[in-house]
């Protein structure tokens, strides 16, 4: 039957050729769609190695103009008492705050991106890394979790180099098996002014600041300098804080922490202060990420259901059409069951031409390697996805079709001129 | 091998009732070849098609080879239509998408018949036809003689013991509906098919061993 | 003739009812979808609202400074402009009529009953209130002198006020909003504005001297973006040209820094279309060429006509299929001898009037659609001001006729072509 099927839409092709077309583009957008959907979605399951909870950034902004090459070592600057005082200060009041539980400084908000980078080479490999600098103690309070080693302390103090926990993906593109405490990775691979050289000393789980929609990537933390060795700091603008807390009712908390940190005294002019639970970070981080998804299946959604619409129509009119031949094959034995089955097999044979089509025409992207996220398991579970769909889709437009065609009363349909 | 017993049959339009057949008791027995004759709209295709199970009689029984299928269901009648009964239509009815081979194999489609098995028959009743040259044509390729010896062998594919034919020269010349009547001839001869025949045409009933005359709805003696 | 071909072709849409009904819905559809995408532009280009004075001003919103050697730069910073180069190259300029600049929208937390506000807000001066159309529903905009002694007035969108102080029967003018360590007063409120207007939206406008930022450096690159007004159109070009002769002239304030800056005029077009593919910044980090409109726009056509193929395929084997059902008829009608002409004429008759309908059924759905948008609050931004106006609406009248045409050519020529012995067997598919 299936081979009958198959003959048949063959030699039909000419006639369906733009409803194939029509079929081929839906494939198209259903596999975007569906592409993205999973993509997002096994990131969104992937655990970004800390918890969310609690945890309050606080940054304040002086007047200080901002100079994008901060940290990049390019400018020494000797002389940053002055913020240095003002999160002193700032320290100290929100330590008298109740609730507050921990201070910690830290460089860089969570859930958005931005931040340092640094490279990381070890025999003749570099990797870029995201660094994050933390004062000690800060990324056991936020739940992360170590593997290897321990956390950094002061032990890198007055050396030539830098304590360093690296997240496990780093520890494994760089080392492999081998043995990494201790081990030695330099920010680049010649030896010039501005090379930096960091000791592992500890390997954590995961950490993917950027949030659960984005990409994982390598992660390294240092010891904050701005703690200790004030000679080594480049000029800042701005310091953030990560302030852990417990019990406290994020409204009226948030409210109070302005009027504790507006009474700050300072001898820098402090243009703002922006105060961020992680919470509501993360939630924005889903809705900035969410939002253009459920927008383009809303979108999507219309255009299938106008495709579901209009191959309804198209496959009832051409059952109507055929009604001459329903009354032959019913005279020559056929049940209703098997007309229906035919009409929906069709529908569905040319919607695995289209698969068939499609496919040649979306594998050329991991190809390609044009679209850099679409790897080959990410397109085939896509690809396995877009087709059920379409095929589904086709089965379920033959539906009423189908059934009309069973209700083809042979004896009216031979007659039918 | 069919009876029908005082048959009756109503159509039903918008405002009238049309009475089709009006208490037909005929018998057909095996290997026979019979025609029926009448002016058109007397029901002679009505009565066809009823004793091609394709209708159901609003009165009286049918029976099949001794079997009353009156009470049969839907898909019980479609497997009898299948083994038992071959169609031939005045308009032939071939699957304009399909070629001839495909086109013939069709009933074999609706039974448990292997894809090989299926083309070796198909061959085969296309062969019996004089059409073993022109299996990967498109019926919009032939000749109607042609189409309809391609609609034969589509009817005989299954070998079935009636084979119904419904005015099967009436688009035809008379060279060529002479050639499809010695095929029916030579079916009903050599195979014992047993042969019903509807047509309007005196010359080619007499080919006939009987000749059932019907006048609006009722048998004439 | 043409009575004739009304007369038939209703009756032909009657006697498949279902059928009709699909065609229609998928035509309304696919209208609606056009004709949200032609509000959102219309509403965004427009000399409406807001923005009606945006045909006769020039918008300057980056910088780029360079440490050029060689041609070669070995340094780069890419930003708006900072308040020292407005004050030294921009304000001085003679051919704008009216020169206004702004910062861009930050966010800002308030508070209101221990439930923290989030809003953006614009600090800009008084000329901003000239450049910009406000319809304000309370109050008035701040005056010069208010900006130059920087009061700390407010004026605040519906939204804003809505959040802050809930219903009210006197209004909220001389009410008092308190955000980043000021108390502002409340001056004005005005309608909220949406999306397309971005330049001048916000939700709270404050003088640009009212904040800490009073003592803000002066930088060459800041938060700010500039308007240069001219009395209408024409004046456009000598601002270009005088803005380019004034970059010319452009030293950086820091000159061991950067010793090059790059920066332009754009028209509103021009910011539009470069923004809308997702290039915020004027500048690349190399480029420094001037912007190709039409390139952008024939990109934004090539995406729209791919986004639209979709339903037009779909519309297209509709019609095909109705038109085939008749195939036999068509036949019939050939063999009496009428004309491939007059079969298409029929045809497209049918078409125009499903259309049409469809088209009704569009503009309402585009109208409940746009409502619900604006009212979901699910997406962050307002589409309060997109309106179906005229002009939208006479753009998808052409939208609708040209779909109808496009959407029947095909099946038209499909059946003119067809062989009336053919069409009669009933063969044709």
């Amino acid at each position: 039957m299936i081979r009958h099927i198959f003959t048949m839409m063959w030699n039909r092709k000419k006639s369906n050729s733009l409803i194939l077309l029509e079929l081929i583009v839906t494939f198209l957008v259903m596999f975007s769609l569906i592409a993205l959907l999973i993509y997002n979605f096994r990131l969104f399951n992937l655990p970004i190695g800390f918890t969310a909870n609690d945890n309050w950034t606080i940054t304040i902004d002086t007047d200080e103009p901002l100079d994008s090459n901060v940290f990049t070592g390019l400018r020494e600057y000797t002389e940053p008492t002055a913020i240095i005082n003002i999160r002193d200060e700032a320290m100290q009041v929100l330590r008298q705050i109740n609730g507050v539980k921990a201070l910690h400084t830290i460089n860089s908000l969570p859930f958005t991106t931005g931040g340092l980078t640094t490279g990381a080479y070890r025999n003749g490999q570099t990797e870029f890394v995201g660094v994050m600098l933390v004062s000690e103690g800060m990324p056991a309070d936020i739940g992360m979790k170590l593997i290897e080693g321990n956390w950094f302390s002061q032990e890198d103090t007055g050396q030539d180099w830098r304590s360093a926990v690296i997240s496990k993906s780093l520890r494994d593109s760089l080392f492999g098996n081998e043995p990494v405490l201790g081990e030695e990775i330099t920010s680049t691979p010649s030896s010039n002014a501005n090379l930096r050289r960091y000791r592992v000393v500890g390997v954590f789980d995961q950490f993917r600041k950027e949030g659960e929609f984005a990409e994982p990537r390598h992660y390294m933390f240092l010891r904050d300098p701005l703690i200790g060795e004030r000679a080594a700091f480049n000029l800042l603008s701005s310091f953030s804080l990560l302030m852990i807390t417990e019990g406290v009712n994020s409204g009226e908390f948030e409210q109070q922490l302005y009027t504790n940190l507006s009474a700050l005294q300072s001898s820098l002019p402090i243009v703002r202060f922006s105060i961020n639970p992680w919470e509501r970070l993360q939630r924005e981080h889903y809705i900035e990420n969410v939002s253009p998804i459920i927008a383009m299946g809303i979108v999507v959604a219309f255009m299938i259901m106008l495709v579901g619409f209009g191959l309804f129509g198209v496959l009832w009119q051409n059952v109507i059409q055929r009604t001459r031949e329903m009354g032959v094959r019913r005279a020559l034995g056929a049940t209703g069951s098997s007309v229906r089955k035919q009409i929906t097999l069709e529908m569905v044979v040319l919607g695995l031409f289209a698969v068939a089509i499609g496919f040649v025409i979306v594998v050329q992207l991991p190809i390609s390697g044009y679209v850099e996220a679409l790897e080959w398991s990410l397109f085939w579970s896509s690809l396995v996805v877009s087709s059920i769909s379409l095929l589904c889709l086709c089965a379920v437009c033959s539906l009423y079709p189908s059934w009309s065609a069973t209700k083809v009363d042979p004896v009216e349909a031979l007659h039918y001129e | 091998m069919i009876e029908l017993k005082d048959t009756c049959k109503t159509y039903q339009t918008k405002n009238i009732e049309t009475l089709a057949l009006r208490g037909i008791s005929l018998q057909i027995e095996k290997s026979e070849f019979v025609s029926i004759m009448g002016p058109s709209g007397c029901g002679k295709s009505t009565l066809l098609h009823i004793m091609g199970l394709l209708a159901r009689p609003g009165e009286g029984a049918v029976y099949l080879e001794g079997e009353k299928i009156n009470s049969y269901r839907d898909k019980d009648v479609a497997r009898l239509r299948n083994q038992k009964i071959g169609f031939v239509f005045q308009s032939y009815n071939l699957i304009p998408d399909l070629n001839v081979i495909d086109n013939v194999e069709i009933p074999l489609l609706y039974r448990s018949v292997s894809g090989k098995e299926r083309r070796k028959l198909a061959a085969e009743a296309l062969e019996k036809v004089g059409l073993s040259a022109r299996l990967r044509h498109f019926p919009t390729e032939l000749s109607g003689g042609q189409q309809q010896r391609v609609a034969i062998a589509r009817a005989i594919v299954g070998r079935p013991k009636i084979l119904l034919a419904d005015e099967p020269t009436g688009n035809l010349d008379s060279k060529m509906g002479d050639e499809i009547m010695d095929i029916l001839e030579d079916l009903q001869q050599l195979e014992n098919t047993t042969v019903v025949m509807v047509t309007h045409d005196e010359e080619k009933a007499r080919r006939c061993q009987r000749i059932v005359r019907m006048f609006d709805g009722q048998l004439v003696h | 003739m043409l009575k004739n071909y009304l007369k038939l072709a209703f009756k032909v849409l009657l006697r498949r009812k279902l059928y009709t009904c699909i065609s229609i819905m998928c035509i309304a559809f696919t209208l609606m979808i056009l004709i949200l995408v032609t509000a959102i532009f219309q509403s965004a280009l427009s000399s409406e609202g807001v923005e009606r004075n945006s045909d006769h001003y020039l918008i300057v919103e980056g910088l780029m400074l360079r440490y050029e050697e060689n041609g070669r730069a070995s340094r780069s910073r890419n930003g708006e402009l900072g308040y020292g180069f407005i004050e030294k190259y921009v304000l001085p300029m003679n051919t704008p009529e009216t020169i206004s600049y702004f910062s861009t929208a930050s966010e800002v937390a308030g508070y209101s009953n221990g439930a923290r506000i989030q809003s953006l807000v614009k600090h800009v001066d008084a000329n901003f209130w000239e450049v910009f159309v406000f319809d304000f529903i309370e109050g008035r905009p701040f005056s010069r002198l208010e900006h130059e002694e920087a009061r700390p007035v407010a004026v605040i969108n519906e939204r804003t006020r809505d959040r802050y102080f809930g219903e009210r029967e006197n209004g909220v003018i001389g009410q008092s909003l308190f955000f980043q360590n000021i108390s502002y007063e409340v001056i004005g409120v005005v309608e909220n504005i949406g999306y397309p207007e971005e330049l001048a939206a916000s939700d709270i406008w404050v003088p640009i001297f009212a904040t800490a930022e009073r003592n803000v450096a002066r930088n060459d690159v800041g938060p700010y973006v500039a308007i240069l007004m001219g009395n209408n159109t024409g004046d456009l070009p000598a601002i270009e040209e005088e803005y380019a002769t004034v970059m010319g002239s452009f030293q950086p304030s820091d000159p061991q820094s950067y010793n090059k800056g790059y920066s332009r005029t754009e028209t509103n077009l021009e910011r539009f279309a470069r923004r809308i593919l997702g290039r915020l910044s004027i500048y690349g980090f190399e480029e420094t060429e001037r912007d190709d409109v039409g390139f952008m726009l024939s990109l934004l056509l090539i995406g729209g006509i791919l986004f639209m193929a979709l339903p037009a395929i779909n519309l297209v084997n509709l019609n095909t299929s109705r038109i085939l059902e008749r195939s036999r008829e068509i036949g019939v009608r050939k063999s009496f001898g009428a004309s491939a002409k007059t079969l298409v004429g029929q045809f497209l008759t049918e078409n125009i009037i499903l259309t049409a309908i469809g088209g009704v059924f569009g503009f309402l759905f585009a109208s409940l659609s746009l409502y619900f948008l604006s009212h979901s609050g699910m997406f962050q931004i307002s589409f309060g001001y997109i309106q179906i106006d005229l002009p939208v609406f006479f753009i998808s009248l052409g939208l609708i006729l040209f779909f109808a045409l496009l959407s029947g050519f095909y099946p038209a020529w499909k059946m003119s072509r067809l062989d009336p012995v053919y069409a009669l067997r009933g063969a044709a598919a």
